[in-house]
């Protein structure tokens, strides 16, 4: 990984906003130092105004920077040939009302210089991917949030960008659009896409970024992959079967006996989101058809990049879960072949 | 230009899907239904067509204008309001292409709606003036004097201007001039003087002013004298005199009568007595029994005007001219939007609009001495403020000289050419040189602009 070339690279950034009188009135960025590598999902964490949305204009090209070193595609994020390979999902919708979903991916697949042909394959291919293909024709201002949020993903991605650029890419979303949204972002990840995003809804970071740098005030706090930063090395879960209690309690009086104290035990939960959408499965079966958004199809097939598996893959990359844990001492206990489990 | 042409089509759809077409339009069918309905001519046919062409036109003109500068300065302005300039601005588009696409929407917008104005313009005139609803002699002098395109001469001031500064020359060398006359403005009051008398005809005298006709007269087609005058009475009553048109030292024709002051009048002449030649000698004979002196016009008193096309082409010209008056509105609301917000951005472009349309008062200002001393300040002051207000002056005069277009619909209804060199000159000034300098500005302001700035 570390290896591959730096698609974003930021040294020293810092961002100060100025009133009308030129007299500095907050500084947004402060001395922000990072740089995402091809094909890395990385996350800006951060409480509100913490200047996460800052540093992505900066990255856009948006906002120009006080002080400090930017380039994004080995450019400035100002110049039109970077700005050719960006994708970017704005926090709100800003798309124009009164265009329909097929007219919006037209209009900017042509400022990306897309033959009429390729921007209608690639709308088509896109509409069925974010689940809106039945409402090409409506005005995107007739949409709800999490509709014309949708929109807002599929225009990001008309140019088959190498770097995508989301700002809170699940607000206004529901748990479902959730659940497709940061599954297709970790399938694009799969794909060789290059992303950046912020988000205020920590589990939504953890589920798709490999990486992550928590600001504070415009400063960064902590940066790192999110398994270092967030594994517990000195501490283990088991999971096992609880159907035989005499079992259960000889595996914890082994442990009582090794630690020299009781383990901490308890049942495992299905999240709430996983729950939810296996509820909404159920329900989706038995009816007949949905005014909204339905659900997803497979990545649109165009949205290949380096190291890109073929398209016929694609529908099964969308519903790959999140890369296994790296922990290979943990690997090794629960192998089948490492002998019993650990036992009095 | 290809992104440029999206972003045209773009701007032309808002304008439909937002219903600002289908409001402009409806304005345009009050306007130009109803006005010829509520304006009252003076009942002959001339009349109404000079209703249709002047006012209906003109009001069409003036919603057309006043929607150009206001969708003008939104359609930048409000997408950055509305942050739709974000998802743009990130898009490999350069900020000139997104002005230009801009302006060529809404130039598509305003042809649109002023070939649609145009069309019932046109329609309701041919309607109304059809041969069967008019009787021969009305048709004859409509289609002679309004539904045409006729060339204008204007008396030769070549040899009037050679004698004022040959005069003017000698009145300093004798020493004639107050010493602290400044002799920039003491030639203008004479030569303003000299240009009167060039004009003016005093009782029992006669004059005669040379002509270049702008092409040698047809035999089928008349030439009309058209002329206005002011007299030195207060009495409006008619002048009497005569015409008398001809070529060298020869008269060719007279014309005797009797005309009311300050009021324009039109005379035909055949002109087979005139063929083959370019320049003709028109003199007026004042004989007047009261003694009244009579003053042409400077500017517009003294014209011929002869045939030199038909009225479509130069209603199309007419629909063009406009088009490139409304295309730079565009242009400047689309500048004051790329710098300003709304509504500082409609403010910004109508003060402009405001100051094009006074640029004949700034011109006045601008060749003024004193403003502050005039008004009775004195002081070095008022002698600062003086030059600074005089520098001003001068830049804006500099700035609008070229703007200055003529009253496409003025010329239209008093069936007068607008040459295809008219139009192609205001669309070179108009748009190719302050368009280019007004594009080439916002694209620099919005390319310096930071657009993500928290609002």
């Amino acid at each position: 990984m570390t290896s591959e070339p730096a698609l974003v690279e930021a040294r020293d950034l810092v961002k100060t906003f100025r009133d009308f009188w030129g007299r500095a009135r907050v500084r947004a960025v402060d001395g922000l130092t990072f740089s995402v590598r091809r094909g890395e999902a990385f996350g800006l964490l951060g409480p509100n105004g913490s200047g996460k949305s800052t540093t992505l204009k900066l990255l856009l090209g948006l906002l120009r920077p006080t002080r400090g070193a930017l380039r994004v595609l080995g450019r400035s994020p100002r110049d039109v040939r970077a700005k050719a390979r960006i994708g970017y999902l704005p926090e709100e919708s800003y798309l124009y009302p009164f265009l329909t979903p097929e007219e919006t991916l037209d209009f900017y697949g042509r400022l990306f210089g897309l033959s009429a042909r390729e921007r209608r394959r690639r709308g088509d291919e896109l509409l069925d991917m974010i689940g809106l293909a039945h409402a090409r024709r409506r005005p995107v201002g007739d949409f709800s949030k999490g509709m014309a949020r949708r929109v807002g993903l599929a225009q990001a991605l008309i140019n088959d960008p190498d770097l995508l650029i989301l700002d809170e890419p699940t607000s206004g979303l529901d748990p479902l659009g959730c659940r497709q949204m940061k599954d297709l972002l970790r399938a694009l990840a799969n794909r060789g896409k290059t992303i950046v995003l912020t988000s205020h809804l920590l589990a939504d970071v953890e589920d798709v970024c490999d990486r992550v740098a928590i600001l504070y005030n415009g400063r960064p706090c902590a940066e790192g992959a999110i398994a270092d930063l967030l594994e517990e090395r000195r501490r283990i879960r088991i999971t096992m079967p609880a159907d035989d209690d005499a079992a259960v309690a000889r595996v914890l009086e082994a442990a009582r006996a090794a630690f020299g104290a009781d383990p901490q035990t308890d049942h495992p939960r299905k999240d709430l989101e996983t729950f939810f959408l296996e509820v909404i499965e159920r329900a989706r079966a038995g009816a007949r058809e949905a005014s909204g958004a339905t659900a997803g199809g497979a990545v649109a097939p165009y949205l290949a990049g380096p190291g890109a598996r073929p398209a016929a893959a694609a529908g099964a990359a969308a519903a790959e879960p999140p890369p296994a844990d790296p922990n290979e001492r943990l690997r090794r206990l629960l192998a089948p072949d490492a002998g019993k489990p650990p036992g009095p | 230009m290809k992104r440029a042409w999206a972003i045209a089509a773009l701007t032309l759809r808002a304008a439909i899907r937002s219903r600002v077409l289908a409001a402009l339009t409806v304005l345009l069918i009050l306007a130009s239904v109803g006005l010829p309905l509520t304006v009252r001519g003076d009942g002959t046919a001339a009349g109404h067509a000079q209703i249709l062409l002047s006012y209906t036109l003109g009001a069409a003109a003036l919603v057309l204008s006043i929607s150009s500068v206001w969708s003008g300065c939104a359609a930048i302005s409000q997408e950055i309001r509305d942050r739709q300039m974000h998802l743009l601005a990130v898009k490999p588009v350069r900020p000139l292409e997104i002005w230009v696409g801009k302006w060529l929407g809404l130039v598509a917008m305003n042809a649109l709606l002023l070939a649609f104005s145009g069309a019932i313009v046109y329609g309701l005139l041919r309607w109304t003036t059809r041969p069967e609803a008019l009787a021969a002699d009305e048709r004859t002098a409509l289609d002679e004097e309004i539904l045409v395109a006729r060339a204008m001469a204007r008396p030769d001031e070549s040899e009037f201007e050679a004698a004022t500064r040959e005069a003017f020359r000698r009145e300093l060398t004798e020493g004639r001039m107050a010493d602290d006359a400044r002799p920039d403005e003491a030639y203008r009051a004479f030569r303003h003087l000299r240009r009167l008398q060039f004009y003016g005809v005093p009782p029992g005298a006669l004059r005669e002013w040379r002509i270049r006709l702008p092409a040698a007269p047809a035999p089928d087609r008349p030439i009309f004298l058209r002329f206005r005058f002011a007299k030195s009475e207060l009495a409006p009553t008619a002048v009497a005199g005569q015409w008398f048109i001809g070529a060298g030292d020869e008269v060719r024709l007279t014309v005797a009568g009797e005309w009311p002051p300050d009021a324009f009048h039109s005379i035909p002449m055949p002109a087979r007595p005139l063929l083959g030649e370019r320049e003709i000698v028109v003199a007026f004979g004042n004989g007047d029994p009261s003694g009244a002196a009579v003053f042409f016009d400077p500017d517009r008193g003294l014209e011929i005007l002869m045939r030199a096309g038909g009225f479509a082409g130069n209603f199309a010209r007419a629909g063009l001219l406009l088009l490139v008056q409304l295309a730079f509105l565009s242009a400047v609301g689309l500048a004051a939007g790329a710098v300003f917000s709304m509504p500082v951005a409609s403010f910004v472009s109508i003060s402009l609009v405001l100051l094009m349309r006074i640029s004949g008062y700034i011109g006045e200002m601008a060749g003024q001495r004193q403003y502050f001393a005039e008004a009775g300040r004195a002081g070095p002051g008022a002698a600062l403020a003086d030059h600074a207000l005089r520098l001003v002056f001068r830049a804006l005069k500099t700035a609008l000289a070229p703007l200055e277009l003529p009253d496409a619909l003025d010329l239209l209804a008093s069936g007068r050419l607008i040459s295809w060199g008219a139009v192609a000159g205001a669309a070179a000034v108009h748009l190719a040189l302050y368009g280019g300098l007004l594009a080439a500005g916002s694209a620099w302001v919005l390319r310096r602009r930071e657009l993500g700035l928290p609002s």
